[in-house]
């Protein structure tokens, strides 16, 4: 079997490439493990996705539908419980599926993977092994998909949206949560989140803690809260032993990227997604790549975006196969600036029209800073903003693209840098 | 009576310093757009929140399908939709923007599903 583009990962950002990729004119294979489309959206059953796009405040099923919806109207190959296992440098993709084991030929390729949570073995938390240790998306998709509560006395580790967000669905269905519980001196999700899951409630949190204990042999049967200095470290002395049966940890998400790394994609050593350029492309020729397993979106409009960029760049690769090997200039940064996507700029044709970044922070500063991207001659982007904040990324987008002018005269170096008061 | 308060309406979150005489509003402070002057009246006057939750299915592919509500309702309210939401069964199959309970609460807001279920296949 052939195909121009197939893309891995039926997620909103996959769904949006096929699309993309399908109306540019190529023939479309979209690849799904799980039995449904959707992603992580159909388990996401809170709202506030889709404000930019719709204009209306969705929950995150309604809002992957409407996609569903736009891949039914088209002509794209779905399949559905079928999980790539690998794939070649030269593009063979092998499929996993209730068929058996299949190879399909694809003259460019989407990964679309999405991300996966950190666990407790990546945060090092002593005590014993007892069950009821989850990660939030777990319980999200015991709670959402499954229907049964995995405990009822439950502390959250990690203040992130998922958590807080986990936090007000567990009181709804009648559990209780006696503390969120962040290492940070800050909120690592969004305000609004803190006032509509934990305000709400009266669910306390507790800035600049942790959990230093996890006890109980069959169940858990409670942690130890300690709280912790700028350097993490925690004072035993101050800590408090509160009695629970379900510890949630919701402490990051890791670009998921195993196929990726297998077929040799370079991967940007902070985020952990590839390194892209702004039509997607990774370090492998006519390998592209979309969404959370780039790196993680806050917002699902931008995923949507993203997955649309990179398809409709992947039908035109499969459709030209040349003229993809073109220079590129590599973007650098500074701090607070903690990461930039993409991380080059293609240079080929169909590059010159406007040009997107997306910046991440490494601490929050309240008051004004201004964003600056320059070559050691001109400074190409400057603009202030009223705050940067490690929770929100930063979209910045650039019209016209300076492209052009980078053809003719090619810097040595492309700089991001922030100005704040610290 | 002073309040402080997040605005809601976007992913800033400005904290707000609302002055109120009884339900009269008398100043706004620490907003960095209209949309938080109009946020802090209805917040302090009537706080409402889009309420999402699950109704259990029967016969279909899966046990649940996740609802909304049609308009935000007074968050005092919300509660009382978990706990209808927790009473409600529906059957299989059931498609998505489906109305589950029309007005329960009198206020004109309805129940609607967001996500679909398709009926379990009978023959193994
Ligand atoms: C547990 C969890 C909870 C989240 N909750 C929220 C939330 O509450 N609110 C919010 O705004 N955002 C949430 N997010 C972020 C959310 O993932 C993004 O907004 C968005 O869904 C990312 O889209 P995506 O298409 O990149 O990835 P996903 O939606 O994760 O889709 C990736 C898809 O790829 C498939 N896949 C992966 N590997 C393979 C393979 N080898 N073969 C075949 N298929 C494969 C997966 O099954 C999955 O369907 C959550 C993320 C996670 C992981």
């Amino acid at each position: 079997m052939r195909y121009d583009v197939v893309v891995i990962g039926a997620g909103p950002a996959g769904m949006a490439a096929a699309i993309a990729a399908y109306d540019e004119g190529a023939t479309v294979l979209l690849l799904e493990r799980n039995s449904e489309l959707g992603g992580i959206l159909p388990q996401c059953i809170h709202a506030g996705f889709g404000a930019r796009r719709f204009k209306k405040d969705l929950p995150g099923p309604l809002y992957a539908y409407y996609f569903v919806q736009e891949i039914e109207k088209r002509s794209i190959d779905v399949w559905l419980e079928s999980f790539v296992m690998d794939i070649s440098p030269s593009r063979r993709v092998t499929v996993l599926s209730t068929r058996g084991y299949e190879e399909v030929e694809a003259r460019s390729i989407v990964l679309a993977m999405g991300c996966r949570e950190r666990t407790r073995s990546q945060l090092n938390i002593p005590g014993t092994h007892p069950a009821g240790v989850y990660t939030a998306g777990t319980v999200q998709r015991m709670i959402n998909r499954e229907g049964w509560m995995p405990g009822k006395r439950f502390v959250i580790l990690g203040s992130g949206d998922i958590g807080m967000i986990m936090a007000r669905r567990i009181t709804l269905e009648g559990g209780e949560v006696v503390r969120v519980v962040e290492a940070l001196p800050y909120l690592t999700g969004l305000r609004r989140n803190y006032v509509q899951c934990l305000q709400d409630f009266g669910i306390p949190l507790f800035l600049s803690h942790t959990v230093t204990r996890i006890d109980g042999y069959e169940r858990v049967e409670g942690v130890e809260i300690s709280p912790v200095d700028e350097n993490f470290c925690a004072d035993k002395s101050k800590s408090e032993w509160v009695a629970c049966d379900t510890l949630l940890l919701s402490v990051g998400l890791i670009p998921e990227n195993e196929l990726s790394r297998r077929i040799g994609v370079v991967l940007d050593p902070v985020i952990g997604g590839p390194v892209v350029d702004q039509h997607g492309q990774t370090s492998v020729y006519g390998v592209f790549a979309a969404g959370n397993v780039v790196h993680i979106y806050d917002l699902v409009d931008d995923v949507s975006q993203d997955g649309e960029n990179a398809g409709r760049s992947a039908a035109r690769f499969a459709r030209s196969l040349a003229g993809w090997q073109e220079p590129s200039l590599s973007v650098h940064w500074r701090a607070p600036i903690r990461s930039v996507v993409p991380q080059r700029v293609f240079l080929g044709e169909g590059s010159e029209k406007s040009l997107s970044f997306f910046l991440r922070v490494s601490t929050p500063c309240e008051s004004s800073v201004t964003l600056r991207l320059k070559s050691e001659k001109r400074v190409f982007y400057e603009k202030r903003f009223p705050y940067a904040r490690p929770a929100e990324m930063i979209h910045v987008h650039i019209e016209p693209s300076p492209v052009s002018h980078w053809l003719q005269y090619p810097p040595k170096s492309l700089v991001w840098e922030m100005d704040y008061d610290a | 009576m002073m309040h402080e308060i997040y605005c809601l309406r976007c992913p800033r979150g400005c904290l707000l310093q609302v002055e109120m005489n009884g339900d009269v509003l008398i100043s706004v402070k620490g907003n960095s757009c209209r949309m938080g002057e109009e946020f802090a009246i209805q917040e302090v006057n009537d706080p409402r929140r889009l309420f999402t939750s699950l109704v259990r299915v029967t016969g279909g592919k899966t046990p649940l399908v996740p609802v909304v509500t049609s308009a935000p309702v007074p968050r005092r309210e919300i509660f009382e939709w978990a706990k209808l939401c927790r009473k409600l069964v529906v059957r299989a199959p059931v498609r998505v923007e489906e109305i589950v309970a029309q007005n329960p609460f009198g206020n004109g807001i309805d129940l609607v599903t967001t996500w679909f279920v398709e009926e379990e296949n009978v023959c193994h």
